[in-house]
Protein backbone atom coordinates (compact mmCIF):
# COMPACT_ATOMS: atom_id res chain seq x y z
CA UNK A 1 0.00 0.00 0.00
CA UNK A 2 2.83 2.36 0.92
CA UNK A 3 4.62 1.75 -2.38
CA UNK A 4 1.40 2.30 -4.34
CA UNK A 5 0.96 5.63 -2.58
CA UNK A 6 4.60 6.60 -3.15
CA UNK A 7 4.38 5.75 -6.84
CA UNK A 8 1.08 7.66 -7.00
CA UNK A 9 -0.68 4.61 -8.42
CA UNK A 10 -3.41 5.29 -5.91
CA UNK A 11 -4.35 8.27 -3.80
CA UNK A 12 -4.80 8.31 -0.06
CA UNK A 13 -8.30 9.69 -0.56
CA UNK A 14 -9.23 6.72 -2.74
CA UNK A 15 -7.76 4.26 -0.25
CA UNK A 16 -9.50 5.96 2.66
CA UNK A 17 -12.88 6.09 0.94
CA UNK A 18 -12.56 2.42 0.00
CA UNK A 19 -11.62 1.46 3.55
CA UNK A 20 -14.55 3.41 4.98
CA UNK A 21 -16.92 1.79 2.50
CA UNK A 22 -15.66 -1.74 3.23
CA UNK A 23 -15.81 -1.19 6.96
CA UNK A 24 -19.33 0.21 6.76
CA UNK A 25 -20.48 -2.78 4.71
CA UNK A 26 -19.42 -5.17 7.44
CA UNK A 27 -20.82 -3.38 10.48
CA UNK A 28 -23.79 -5.78 10.61
CA UNK A 29 -21.58 -8.84 10.41
CA UNK A 30 -18.02 -8.32 11.60
CA UNK A 31 -18.86 -5.14 13.55
CA UNK A 32 -15.23 -4.11 14.00
CA UNK A 33 -15.76 -0.37 14.45
CA UNK A 34 -17.34 1.59 17.28
CA UNK A 35 -17.51 4.71 15.12
CA UNK A 36 -16.01 6.25 12.02
CA UNK A 37 -14.15 9.53 11.78
CA UNK A 38 -14.99 10.05 8.14
CA UNK A 39 -14.64 13.83 7.93
CA UNK A 40 -11.26 14.04 9.61
CA UNK A 41 -10.08 10.92 7.78
CA UNK A 42 -10.90 12.36 4.37
CA UNK A 43 -9.30 15.66 5.37
CA UNK A 44 -6.15 13.85 6.52
CA UNK A 45 -6.09 11.81 3.31
CA UNK A 46 -6.46 14.95 1.18
CA UNK A 47 -3.63 16.52 3.15
CA UNK A 48 -1.46 13.44 2.57
CA UNK A 49 -2.14 13.55 -1.16
CA UNK A 50 -1.28 17.25 -1.30
CA UNK A 51 1.93 16.67 0.64
CA UNK A 52 2.96 13.86 -1.70
CA UNK A 53 2.23 16.10 -4.68
CA UNK A 54 4.63 18.61 -3.12
CA UNK A 55 7.29 15.95 -2.72
CA UNK A 56 6.82 15.55 1.02
CA UNK A 57 7.18 11.93 2.15
CA UNK A 58 6.50 11.27 5.81
CA UNK A 59 7.33 7.61 5.52
CA UNK A 60 5.58 4.32 4.88
CA UNK A 61 2.45 5.21 6.87
CA UNK A 62 1.88 8.45 4.99
CA UNK A 63 -1.68 8.35 3.68
CA UNK A 64 -2.40 4.81 4.91
CA UNK A 65 -5.81 4.25 6.53
CA UNK A 66 -5.72 2.59 9.95
CA UNK A 67 -7.95 2.07 12.99
CA UNK A 68 -7.51 2.80 16.70
CA UNK A 69 -8.86 0.74 19.59
CA UNK A 70 -11.56 2.78 21.29
CA UNK A 71 -9.71 2.90 24.56
CA UNK A 72 -7.24 5.48 23.25
CA UNK A 73 -8.23 9.12 23.23
CA UNK A 74 -8.68 10.87 19.90
CA UNK A 75 -9.56 14.52 19.44
CA UNK A 76 -12.06 13.82 16.69
CA UNK A 77 -14.27 11.11 18.21
CA UNK A 78 -15.63 9.99 21.56
CA UNK A 79 -13.63 7.54 23.61
CA UNK A 80 -15.92 4.98 25.20
CA UNK A 81 -13.84 1.91 26.14
CA UNK A 82 -17.03 0.27 24.82
CA UNK A 83 -18.77 1.05 28.10
CA UNK A 84 -21.73 3.06 29.31
CA UNK A 85 -19.84 3.59 32.55
CA UNK A 86 -16.80 5.55 31.34
CA UNK A 87 -16.69 9.22 32.30
CA UNK A 88 -17.72 11.10 29.11
CA UNK A 89 -14.90 13.58 29.82
CA UNK A 90 -12.60 11.04 28.18
CA UNK A 91 -14.24 12.05 24.92
CA UNK A 92 -13.07 15.65 25.35
CA UNK A 93 -9.37 14.81 25.42
CA UNK A 94 -6.73 15.50 22.86
CA UNK A 95 -5.08 12.64 20.99
CA UNK A 96 -3.29 10.05 23.07
CA UNK A 97 0.45 10.23 22.53
CA UNK A 98 0.48 7.08 20.39
CA UNK A 99 -2.36 8.43 18.24
CA UNK A 100 -0.65 11.79 17.87
CA UNK A 101 2.55 10.08 16.74
CA UNK A 102 0.69 8.03 14.16
CA UNK A 103 -0.91 11.16 12.75
CA UNK A 104 2.50 12.85 12.65
CA UNK A 105 3.75 9.86 10.65
CA UNK A 106 0.98 10.58 8.16
CA UNK A 107 -1.39 7.73 9.05
CA UNK A 108 -5.08 8.35 8.32
CA UNK A 109 -7.31 7.23 11.18
CA UNK A 110 -10.67 6.13 9.82
CA UNK A 111 -12.34 5.19 13.10
CA UNK A 112 -12.33 3.75 16.58
CA UNK A 113 -12.28 -0.02 16.88
CA UNK A 114 -14.43 -2.25 19.06
CA UNK A 115 -13.00 -3.80 22.22
CA UNK A 116 -14.22 -5.84 25.14
CA UNK A 117 -15.60 -3.38 27.68
CA UNK A 118 -12.77 -1.61 29.50
CA UNK A 119 -10.42 -4.11 27.84
CA UNK A 120 -11.55 -6.81 30.22
CA UNK A 121 -15.22 -7.73 30.05
CA UNK A 122 -16.73 -10.42 27.91
CA UNK A 123 -19.40 -8.86 25.64
CA UNK A 124 -22.81 -8.46 27.26
CA UNK A 125 -25.48 -7.88 24.57
CA UNK A 126 -27.79 -6.45 27.26
CA UNK A 127 -25.71 -3.26 27.34
CA UNK A 128 -26.55 -2.60 23.70
CA UNK A 129 -22.88 -2.02 23.01
CA UNK A 130 -21.26 -3.47 19.92
CA UNK A 131 -19.10 -6.58 19.87
CA UNK A 132 -16.94 -7.76 17.01
CA UNK A 133 -17.17 -11.14 15.28
CA UNK A 134 -14.37 -13.28 13.98
CA UNK A 135 -14.09 -13.01 10.17
CA UNK A 136 -12.99 -16.66 10.03
CA UNK A 137 -16.23 -17.81 11.69
CA UNK A 138 -18.89 -15.29 12.59
CA UNK A 139 -20.17 -17.47 15.44
CA UNK A 140 -16.86 -16.93 17.21
CA UNK A 141 -15.18 -13.95 18.78
CA UNK A 142 -11.96 -12.58 17.33
CA UNK A 143 -10.32 -12.84 20.74
CA UNK A 144 -10.14 -9.94 23.14
CA UNK A 145 -9.88 -7.39 24.25
CA UNK A 146 -8.57 -5.79 21.03
CA UNK A 147 -11.31 -7.64 19.18
CA UNK A 148 -12.13 -4.94 16.65
CA UNK A 149 -8.52 -4.43 15.65
CA UNK A 150 -8.05 -8.16 15.15
CA UNK A 151 -11.25 -8.51 13.15
CA UNK A 152 -10.67 -5.40 11.03
CA UNK A 153 -7.15 -6.40 10.03
CA UNK A 154 -8.11 -10.03 9.38
CA UNK A 155 -11.03 -8.94 7.20
CA UNK A 156 -8.85 -6.52 5.26
CA UNK A 157 -10.84 -3.48 6.38
CA UNK A 158 -7.62 -1.72 7.39
CA UNK A 159 -4.04 -2.92 6.94
CA UNK A 160 -3.17 -2.19 10.56
CA UNK A 161 -4.34 -0.76 13.83
CA UNK A 162 -3.49 -0.20 17.46
CA UNK A 163 -4.39 -2.53 20.29
CA UNK A 164 -3.65 -2.64 23.98
CA UNK A 165 -2.45 -5.61 26.00
CA UNK A 166 -2.68 -6.16 29.77
CA UNK A 167 -2.75 -9.94 29.82
CA UNK A 168 -2.77 -10.83 26.13
CA UNK A 169 -5.22 -8.41 24.54
CA UNK A 170 -3.06 -7.80 21.46
CA UNK A 171 -1.64 -11.30 21.11
CA UNK A 172 -4.88 -13.18 21.80
CA UNK A 173 -6.87 -11.43 19.08
CA UNK A 174 -3.90 -11.67 16.73
CA UNK A 175 -3.86 -15.44 17.24
CA UNK A 176 -7.64 -15.84 17.02
CA UNK A 177 -7.83 -13.69 13.89
CA UNK A 178 -4.77 -15.10 12.09
CA UNK A 179 -2.80 -11.85 12.02
CA UNK A 180 0.35 -10.45 13.67
CA UNK A 181 0.40 -8.48 16.89
CA UNK A 182 3.23 -7.14 19.01
CA UNK A 183 3.17 -6.19 22.66
CA UNK A 184 6.30 -4.06 22.98
CA UNK A 185 8.47 -3.85 26.07
CA UNK A 186 6.77 -2.10 28.98
CA UNK A 187 7.94 1.51 28.72
CA UNK A 188 8.67 1.42 24.98
CA UNK A 189 5.35 3.05 24.01
CA UNK A 190 3.58 5.79 25.96
CA UNK A 191 0.31 4.86 27.66
CA UNK A 192 -0.72 8.50 27.94
CA UNK A 193 -4.31 8.95 26.79
CA UNK A 194 -5.23 5.30 27.26
CA UNK A 195 -8.09 4.45 29.63
CA UNK A 196 -6.19 2.44 32.23
CA UNK A 197 -6.92 -1.14 33.07
CA UNK A 198 -3.77 -1.93 35.02
CA UNK A 199 -1.15 0.77 35.39
CA UNK A 200 1.85 -1.55 35.60
CA UNK A 201 0.69 -4.13 33.05
CA UNK A 202 -0.92 -2.09 30.23
CA UNK A 203 0.93 -1.96 26.92
CA UNK A 204 0.02 -0.33 23.60
CA UNK A 205 1.15 -1.97 20.39
CA UNK A 206 0.61 -2.63 16.70
CA UNK A 207 -1.56 -5.24 15.02
CA UNK A 208 -1.23 -5.90 11.28
CA UNK A 209 -1.13 -8.70 8.77
CA UNK A 210 2.65 -9.03 8.89
CA UNK A 211 5.45 -8.44 11.36
CA UNK A 212 6.95 -6.11 8.78
CA UNK A 213 3.89 -3.87 9.06
CA UNK A 214 3.99 -4.13 12.85
CA UNK A 215 7.54 -2.79 12.68
CA UNK A 216 6.34 0.26 10.75
CA UNK A 217 3.68 1.10 13.32
CA UNK A 218 6.00 0.48 16.25
CA UNK A 219 8.54 2.81 14.68
CA UNK A 220 5.98 5.58 14.69
CA UNK A 221 4.70 5.16 18.24
CA UNK A 222 7.82 4.13 20.18
CA UNK A 223 9.82 6.45 22.38
CA UNK A 224 10.07 8.26 25.67
CA UNK A 225 7.14 10.48 26.63
CA UNK A 226 7.37 12.87 29.60
CA UNK A 227 3.59 12.51 29.94
CA UNK A 228 3.95 8.82 30.84
CA UNK A 229 6.32 8.16 33.76
CA UNK A 230 6.46 4.49 32.78
CA UNK A 231 8.15 5.20 29.46
CA UNK A 232 11.90 4.67 29.32
CA UNK A 233 14.36 6.99 27.61
CA UNK A 234 15.83 4.16 25.59
CA UNK A 235 17.13 4.64 22.03
CA UNK A 236 14.59 3.60 19.41
CA UNK A 237 16.31 1.53 16.71
CA UNK A 238 15.25 1.30 13.08
CA UNK A 239 13.02 -1.75 13.51
CA UNK A 240 12.63 -2.46 9.79
CA UNK A 241 16.38 -2.58 9.25
CA UNK A 242 16.60 -5.73 11.39
CA UNK A 243 14.26 -7.63 9.08
CA UNK A 244 16.82 -9.52 7.02
CA UNK A 245 14.68 -12.61 6.43
CA UNK A 246 17.28 -14.86 8.01
CA UNK A 247 17.08 -17.27 10.91
CA UNK A 248 20.74 -18.17 10.61
CA UNK A 249 22.27 -18.25 14.07
CA UNK A 250 19.08 -17.28 15.88
CA UNK A 251 18.99 -18.99 19.27
CA UNK A 252 15.49 -20.10 20.25
CA UNK A 253 14.48 -21.32 23.71
CA UNK A 254 11.43 -23.50 24.24
CA UNK A 255 9.95 -23.47 27.76
CA UNK A 256 8.21 -26.83 27.59
CA UNK A 257 7.23 -26.93 31.24
CA UNK A 258 3.90 -25.14 31.73
CA UNK A 259 3.72 -23.68 28.19
CA UNK A 260 3.51 -27.03 26.40
CA UNK A 261 2.29 -29.48 29.03
CA UNK A 262 -1.11 -28.06 29.99
CA UNK A 263 -3.92 -30.58 29.44
CA UNK A 264 -6.08 -27.74 28.08
CA UNK A 265 -3.60 -27.07 25.24
CA UNK A 266 -5.17 -28.00 21.90
CA UNK A 267 -3.18 -30.81 20.31
CA UNK A 268 -3.36 -29.30 16.81
CA UNK A 269 -2.04 -26.03 18.18
CA UNK A 270 0.83 -27.72 19.97
CA UNK A 271 1.69 -29.62 16.78
CA UNK A 272 1.61 -26.41 14.74
CA UNK A 273 4.08 -24.69 17.06
CA UNK A 274 6.34 -27.78 17.06
CA UNK A 275 6.25 -27.78 13.26
CA UNK A 276 7.18 -24.10 13.20
CA UNK A 277 10.14 -24.76 15.50
CA UNK A 278 11.27 -27.58 13.26
CA UNK A 279 11.02 -25.36 10.19
CA UNK A 280 13.03 -22.62 11.86
CA UNK A 281 15.69 -25.13 12.90
CA UNK A 282 15.91 -26.33 9.29
CA UNK A 283 16.64 -22.75 8.27
CA UNK A 284 19.52 -22.08 10.60
CA UNK A 285 18.05 -21.45 14.04
CA UNK A 286 19.23 -23.41 17.06
CA UNK A 287 16.44 -24.65 19.30
CA UNK A 288 16.85 -25.80 22.88
CA UNK A 289 14.60 -26.40 25.86
CA UNK A 290 14.75 -23.96 28.77
CA UNK A 291 13.26 -23.87 32.23
CA UNK A 292 11.14 -21.12 33.76
CA UNK A 293 10.69 -22.61 37.21
CA UNK A 294 7.85 -20.41 38.46
CA UNK A 295 6.03 -19.68 35.19
CA UNK A 296 2.99 -21.49 36.58
CA UNK A 297 2.55 -18.62 39.03
CA UNK A 298 2.41 -15.98 36.32
CA UNK A 299 -1.33 -16.29 35.86
CA UNK A 300 -2.11 -15.65 39.52
CA UNK A 301 0.48 -12.88 39.79
CA UNK A 302 -0.91 -11.14 36.73
CA UNK A 303 -4.49 -11.43 37.94
CA UNK A 304 -3.80 -10.09 41.40
CA UNK A 305 -1.91 -7.11 40.01
CA UNK A 306 -4.36 -6.47 37.18
CA UNK A 307 -7.53 -6.75 39.26
CA UNK A 308 -6.00 -4.82 42.15
CA UNK A 309 -5.01 -1.92 39.91
CA UNK A 310 -8.24 -2.07 37.89
CA UNK A 311 -10.33 -2.01 41.04
CA UNK A 312 -8.46 1.06 42.24
CA UNK A 313 -9.49 2.82 39.02
CA UNK A 314 -13.10 1.61 39.02
CA UNK A 315 -13.99 1.38 42.71
CA UNK A 316 -15.78 4.73 43.03
CA UNK A 317 -17.64 4.20 39.80
CA UNK A 318 -18.67 0.68 40.78
CA UNK A 319 -20.07 1.99 44.05
CA UNK A 320 -22.02 4.71 42.23
CA UNK A 321 -23.23 3.02 39.05
CA UNK A 322 -22.41 -0.67 38.96
CA UNK A 323 -25.49 -1.28 36.81
CA UNK A 324 -23.95 0.66 33.92
CA UNK A 325 -21.22 -1.95 33.46
CA UNK A 326 -21.91 -5.10 31.48
CA UNK A 327 -22.50 -8.00 33.83
CA UNK A 328 -19.30 -9.87 32.95
CA UNK A 329 -17.17 -6.73 33.19
CA UNK A 330 -18.70 -5.77 36.52
CA UNK A 331 -18.10 -9.20 37.99
CA UNK A 332 -14.55 -9.27 36.70
CA UNK A 333 -13.75 -5.88 38.17
CA UNK A 334 -15.35 -6.69 41.52
CA UNK A 335 -12.81 -9.46 41.92
CA UNK A 336 -10.29 -6.75 42.70
CA UNK A 337 -12.08 -6.10 46.00
CA UNK A 338 -11.19 -9.60 47.18
CA UNK A 339 -7.43 -9.14 47.09
CA UNK A 340 -5.64 -7.64 50.06
CA UNK A 341 -2.78 -5.16 50.00
CA UNK A 342 -0.60 -8.04 51.14
CA UNK A 343 -1.68 -10.14 48.16
CA UNK A 344 -0.82 -7.27 45.82
CA UNK A 345 2.65 -6.69 47.26
CA UNK A 346 3.36 -10.41 47.34
CA UNK A 347 2.38 -10.64 43.67
CA UNK A 348 4.80 -7.79 42.94
CA UNK A 349 7.53 -9.67 44.81
CA UNK A 350 6.98 -12.81 42.77
CA UNK A 351 6.95 -10.59 39.70
CA UNK A 352 10.59 -9.83 40.53
CA UNK A 353 11.30 -13.57 40.68
CA UNK A 354 9.60 -14.21 37.33
CA UNK A 355 11.48 -11.38 35.66
CA UNK A 356 14.83 -12.55 36.99
CA UNK A 357 14.20 -16.16 35.98
CA UNK A 358 13.10 -15.17 32.49
CA UNK A 359 16.20 -13.04 31.93
CA UNK A 360 18.44 -15.80 33.28
CA UNK A 361 16.82 -18.36 31.00
CA UNK A 362 17.41 -16.08 28.02
CA UNK A 363 21.01 -15.21 28.85
CA UNK A 364 22.34 -17.14 25.86
CA UNK A 365 19.18 -17.03 23.77
CA UNK A 366 17.57 -14.54 21.42
CA UNK A 367 13.91 -15.45 21.78
CA UNK A 368 11.54 -17.87 23.47
CA UNK A 369 8.78 -19.54 21.48
CA UNK A 370 5.54 -21.08 22.72
CA UNK A 371 1.85 -21.25 21.79
CA UNK A 372 0.02 -17.95 22.16
CA UNK A 373 -3.08 -19.49 23.70
CA UNK A 374 -4.39 -22.90 24.67
CA UNK A 375 -7.10 -23.02 22.01
CA UNK A 376 -8.45 -21.47 18.84
CA UNK A 377 -11.08 -18.71 18.79
CA UNK A 378 -13.97 -19.17 21.20
CA UNK A 379 -17.63 -19.52 20.24
CA UNK A 380 -19.64 -16.56 21.53
CA UNK A 381 -22.71 -18.46 22.70
CA UNK A 382 -22.41 -20.40 25.90
CA UNK A 383 -19.59 -18.35 27.41
CA UNK A 384 -18.61 -19.67 30.83
CA UNK A 385 -16.66 -17.09 32.85
CA UNK A 386 -15.56 -19.70 35.36
CA UNK A 387 -13.95 -21.92 32.75
CA UNK A 388 -12.19 -18.92 31.29
CA UNK A 389 -10.98 -17.81 34.70
CA UNK A 390 -9.48 -21.19 35.50
CA UNK A 391 -7.83 -21.73 32.12
CA UNK A 392 -4.05 -21.38 31.90
CA UNK A 393 -2.63 -18.44 29.99
CA UNK A 394 0.67 -18.31 28.16
CA UNK A 395 0.55 -14.56 27.57
CA UNK A 396 0.18 -13.04 31.05
CA UNK A 397 3.75 -13.98 31.98
CA UNK A 398 5.12 -11.43 29.53
CA UNK A 399 2.96 -8.61 30.83
CA UNK A 400 4.32 -9.45 34.25
CA UNK A 401 7.96 -9.38 33.12
CA UNK A 402 7.35 -6.55 30.64
CA UNK A 403 9.28 -8.30 27.86
CA UNK A 404 8.29 -7.82 24.21
CA UNK A 405 6.06 -10.59 22.90
CA UNK A 406 4.43 -11.09 19.53
CA UNK A 407 1.88 -13.50 18.14
CA UNK A 408 1.96 -14.64 14.53
CA UNK A 409 -0.11 -17.19 12.67
CA UNK A 410 1.51 -20.63 12.49
CA UNK A 411 -1.24 -22.65 10.87
CA UNK A 412 -4.93 -23.43 10.70
CA UNK A 413 -6.90 -26.01 12.64
CA UNK A 414 -8.93 -28.76 11.01
CA UNK A 415 -11.92 -26.42 11.50
CA UNK A 416 -10.17 -23.78 9.42
CA UNK A 417 -9.39 -21.51 12.35
CA UNK A 418 -6.07 -19.69 12.74
CA UNK A 419 -3.55 -20.76 15.38
CA UNK A 420 -1.00 -18.46 16.96
CA UNK A 421 2.63 -18.81 18.00
CA UNK A 422 4.21 -16.47 20.51
CA UNK A 423 7.71 -15.04 20.14
CA UNK A 424 9.18 -13.43 23.27
CA UNK A 425 12.29 -11.27 23.34
CA UNK A 426 14.59 -9.60 25.82
CA UNK A 427 13.58 -6.19 27.18
CA UNK A 428 13.77 -3.48 24.49
CA UNK A 429 14.81 -6.03 21.88
CA UNK A 430 11.68 -5.86 19.75
CA UNK A 431 14.00 -5.89 16.74
CA UNK A 432 14.87 -9.55 17.26
CA UNK A 433 11.24 -10.53 17.88
CA UNK A 434 10.26 -8.78 14.66
CA UNK A 435 13.19 -10.31 12.77
CA UNK A 436 12.32 -13.86 13.83
CA UNK A 437 8.63 -13.39 13.10
CA UNK A 438 9.32 -11.81 9.73
CA UNK A 439 11.79 -14.54 8.76
CA UNK A 440 9.17 -17.19 9.62
CA UNK A 441 6.63 -15.32 7.51
CA UNK A 442 9.08 -15.36 4.60
CA UNK A 443 9.10 -19.17 4.86
CA UNK A 444 5.34 -19.67 5.21
CA UNK A 445 2.13 -18.30 3.76
CA UNK A 446 -0.20 -18.51 6.77
CA UNK A 447 -0.22 -14.72 7.11
CA UNK A 448 -1.32 -14.26 3.51
CA UNK A 449 -4.52 -16.24 3.90
CA UNK A 450 -7.73 -14.29 4.18
CA UNK A 451 -11.19 -15.33 5.35
CA UNK A 452 -14.03 -15.76 2.86
CA UNK A 453 -15.84 -12.76 4.24
CA UNK A 454 -12.85 -10.55 3.42
CA UNK A 455 -12.86 -11.74 -0.17
CA UNK A 456 -16.62 -11.06 -0.39
CA UNK A 457 -16.07 -7.52 0.86
CA UNK A 458 -13.26 -6.93 -1.61
CA UNK A 459 -15.43 -8.21 -4.45
CA UNK A 460 -18.39 -6.07 -3.47
CA UNK B 1 -23.22 -17.08 57.44
CA UNK B 2 -20.17 -18.94 56.22
CA UNK B 3 -16.72 -17.37 56.72
CA UNK B 4 -16.65 -16.54 53.01
CA UNK B 5 -20.06 -14.86 53.17
CA UNK B 6 -18.93 -12.87 56.19
CA UNK B 7 -15.71 -11.81 54.50
CA UNK B 8 -17.46 -10.71 51.31
CA UNK B 9 -20.16 -8.85 53.24
CA UNK B 10 -17.46 -6.96 55.12
CA UNK B 11 -15.64 -6.06 51.90
CA UNK B 12 -18.85 -4.92 50.21
CA UNK B 13 -19.73 -2.74 53.23
CA UNK B 14 -16.20 -1.33 53.46
CA UNK B 15 -16.22 -0.26 49.83
CA UNK B 16 -19.78 1.04 49.81
CA UNK B 17 -20.85 -1.34 47.06
CA UNK B 18 -24.46 -2.16 46.31
CA UNK B 19 -24.52 -5.54 44.61
CA UNK B 20 -27.23 -7.69 43.13
CA UNK B 21 -27.75 -10.99 44.96
CA UNK B 22 -26.24 -12.77 41.95
CA UNK B 23 -23.11 -10.62 41.99
CA UNK B 24 -22.71 -11.08 45.74
CA UNK B 25 -23.13 -14.86 45.43
CA UNK B 26 -20.52 -14.99 42.69
CA UNK B 27 -18.08 -13.04 44.83
CA UNK B 28 -18.58 -15.49 47.70
CA UNK B 29 -17.87 -18.44 45.42
CA UNK B 30 -14.86 -16.68 44.00
CA UNK B 31 -13.57 -15.74 47.43
CA UNK B 32 -13.59 -19.40 48.46
CA UNK B 33 -11.91 -20.44 45.25
CA UNK B 34 -9.20 -17.80 45.47
CA UNK B 35 -7.96 -18.70 48.93
CA UNK B 36 -5.88 -21.69 47.87
CA UNK B 37 -4.58 -19.83 44.82
CA UNK B 38 -3.51 -16.86 46.92
CA UNK B 39 -1.93 -18.98 49.62
CA UNK B 40 0.72 -19.98 47.09
CA UNK B 41 1.74 -16.35 46.76
CA UNK B 42 2.39 -16.22 50.49
CA UNK B 43 4.46 -19.39 50.66
CA UNK B 44 7.73 -19.20 52.57
CA UNK B 45 9.62 -19.69 49.32
CA UNK B 46 9.05 -16.00 48.58
CA UNK B 47 9.03 -14.67 52.11
CA UNK B 48 12.70 -13.99 52.59
CA UNK B 49 14.49 -11.44 50.48
CA UNK B 50 12.55 -10.56 47.37
CA UNK B 51 11.76 -6.87 46.79
CA UNK B 52 8.44 -6.03 45.08
CA UNK B 53 8.67 -5.02 41.45
CA UNK B 54 7.19 -1.59 41.93
CA UNK B 55 8.66 1.39 40.20
CA UNK B 56 9.41 4.41 42.31
CA UNK B 57 12.18 6.75 41.27
CA UNK B 58 13.01 9.34 43.92
CA UNK B 59 13.91 12.04 41.47
CA UNK B 60 12.09 14.85 39.77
Amino acid sequence: MASALRQKRVSSVALTRAALERANQTQDTIAAFMCFTEDSAIAAAECADQERAQGIDKGPLHGVPIGIKDILATHDAPTTANSLALDPAWGQRQDATSVRKLREAGAVIIGKLVLHEFAIGWPDPATGMRFARNPWDLTRLPGGSSSGTGAAVAAGLVPAGLGTDTGGSIRGPAAASGISGLKPTFGRVSKEGCVPLSYSLDHIGPMARTMRDCALLLQAIAGYDPLDPCTVDEPVPDFSSSLNGSLQGVRIGVPREYFFDQPELDSELRAAVEAALQLMAQHGATVKDVSLPHARLSRTVQRVIMFGEAYAFHQTNLARQAHRYGQHTRRQLLQGALYSAGDYVQAQRIRSVLKREALAAMADLDVLIMPTSVAVATVFEGYDPDTTRRAPTFMAMWNVTGQPAASICCGFSSQGLPMGMQIVGKPFDESTVLRVGDAYQQLTDWHTRTPEVAREVQTA
Amino acid sequence: MTPAEQAVSAIVARDGLTLTPEDQARLVTLYEELQSELSVLHSTEFAATEEPAVIYAARA
